[in-house]
């Protein structure tokens, strides 16, 4: 029997080694049984949020122990092969295995907070701490060198892991959240959107700890990237998270059109024809935009037609514009002019009451 | 040219993942067994010293007995592996203590026992 024990190992089914389609096979099951069944998925719940999972009825505990039998199983299934493969037995079998193990399966992106983790991820860290290992060697760095390399790839990754998993302590958002914000910063073209996401929205961190975000976040998805291509899987709380609030920003100058003329029809009541304002101290708009050098320059722009709007074309005299009550107040000129329907509202301007405003006007400033 | 290369370099591939290397398998199946604790939310340290038991209990039941069929022995293994899971988990779980202070002491324990 002793033959045919070490044989078990050896052996080779089509060129390869009978260990690895023992391997192989028990990540398929373990494949079925995390993600194929109820079981499975509960174990996620339990990881994910302990006590929401107790809360809709999952026996949060029992899981537990199931995990913890079955992972025993596995290791001394692992022993078994263990003793037929090196054939050598002491007391100081893998003794520090457990460090290679971790290592493996947080290198290929399980989240050691639970709740997240991928079957193929775990190979491909198995796999990569194999590369760094032989890659380090074979360029001959010292030994010592090696542990302190590979040990800092392993805490690297599992930095940037934590900062992505990481409750945002402001927003409340986590990894994916921050992902996206990222991809959106990108997207609408790098350093004006970012400046407008730090200065108007309340979500976000002071502008040199978010670049320091930034390089930890990417870092993380390049990491990440090969395993993970649903990042929902990344989420923990993702089961009785609260809908995220809407975030409440005043409009923006320069992108919402509609916004911005009615700050700039607003203020253009008061101005002189150089630019400069003699809008009285009580001016209605709640935000003063003429305060600003840069809004005067916006003004001047958008008199002469660099800032353009888009839209249908319908000028803002003759149409039911002029019948605003935004226009029809507090200039005596305009108000005379207008037909007096008898109520005028109270002070209205487009940050307190933006319903009033259409989606998207086109306004053609004649003077 | 380019062919060539491309196969050659897949053959290399092929042979790399093929080769278990430094028993990178079992690497895989110890990996897989953190990872069902570790989404958990606990830790199993004492994995090692679990592979440490059971591959010293396979060895000598072979030793001993040489007689038996090599299921029997992987079915010990296993299931020495199964109780020592079962223990942690039960202190984790019904001890309400944290599991990488409650695998702790397993892993010196069944070197202990590794050693008798």
């Amino acid at each position: 029997m002793t033959t045919r024990w070490l044989a078990m190992t050896s052996l080779r089914i089509a060129g390869i080694p009978f260990i690895a389609l023992i391997a192989a096979a028990f990540v398929a099951i373990g494949y079925v049984v995390l993600y194929r069944t109820a079981t499975g998925r509960e174990l996620f719940a339990v990881g994910s949020n302990p006590d929401g999972a107790r809360l809709i009825g999952i026996p949060a505990d029992r899981r537990i122990v199931a995990a913890f039998a079955m992972a025993g199983l596995l290791g001394g299934l692992c022993g078994a092969l263990w003793a037929s493969r090196y054939a050598t037995v002491d007391a100081r079998v893998a003794l520090g295995f457990e460090l290679t193990v971790i290592a493996s399966a947080v290198v290929g992106g399980v989240a050691i907070r639970g709740g997240s983790g991928r079957l193929l991820g775990i190979v491909l860290g198995a796999f990569t701490r194999l590369i760094i290992k032989n890659g380090l060697t074979l360029v001959r760095v010292d030994p010592l060198w090696l542990q302190g390399v590979y040990r800092l790839v392993i805490l690297v990754t599992v930095g940037a892991l934590t900062l992505l998993i990481t409750p945002d302590a402001r927003s409340g958002k986590v990894g994916p959240n921050r992902l996206e914000l990222l991809k959106s910063y990108v997207a609408a073209g790098g350093e004006h959107a970012l400046k407008a996401h730090v200065t108007t929205g309340p979500h976000w961190l002071p502008l040199g700890f978010l670049q320091w975000r930034c390089y930890g976040t990417l870092m993380a998805n390049i990491v990440t990237w090969v395993c993970h291509k649903d990042r929902r899987s990344w989420r923990p709380g993702t089961m009785a998270s609260p809908a995220p609030k809407p975030v409440r920003t005043p409009p923006d100058l320069w992108c919402n059109h509609s916004a911005a003329a009615d700050v700039m029809l607003t203020a253009w009541r008061g101005l002189r024809a150089d630019g400069t304002t003699t809008a009285p101290a009580d001016s209605h708009t709640c935000r003063n935009p003429i305060s600003s050098k840069k809004s005067q320059r916006n003004l001047r722009r958008f008199r002469c037609g660099v800032l353009q709007n888009s839209g249908a074309t319908t000028g803002w005299h003759g149409s039911s514009l002029k019948h605003h009550p935004a226009l029809a107040r507090d200039v005596d000129g305009w108000k005379q002019s207008q037909p007096d329907t008898g109520d005028v509202p109270g002070p209205v301007d487009a940050f307190s009451q933006p319903h009033l405003y259409g989606p998207s006007r086109t306004i053609q400033l004649i003077l | 040219m380019r062919i060539g290369s491309a196969k050659a370099a897949m053959a290399a591939g092929i042979a790399f993942v093929s080769e278990d290397r430094m028993g990178q398998s079992l690497v895989v199946v110890a990996a897989l067994a953190q990872m069902l604790v570790l989404i958990t939310r606990n830790i199993d340290l004492s994995i090692s010293a679990v592979i440490g038991l059971s591959a010293d209990l396979a060895a000598s039941m072979v030793q001993a007995y040489p007689g038996i069929d090599i299921a029997i022995g992987l079915a010990a293994a296993c299931g020495v592996g199964l109780v020592a899971g079962l223990i942690n988990g039960l202190v984790v779980t019904k001890g309400k203590i944290p599991a990488i202070v409650v695998t702790l002491a397993p892993m010196s324990i069944f070197r202990g026992f590794n050693s008798l």
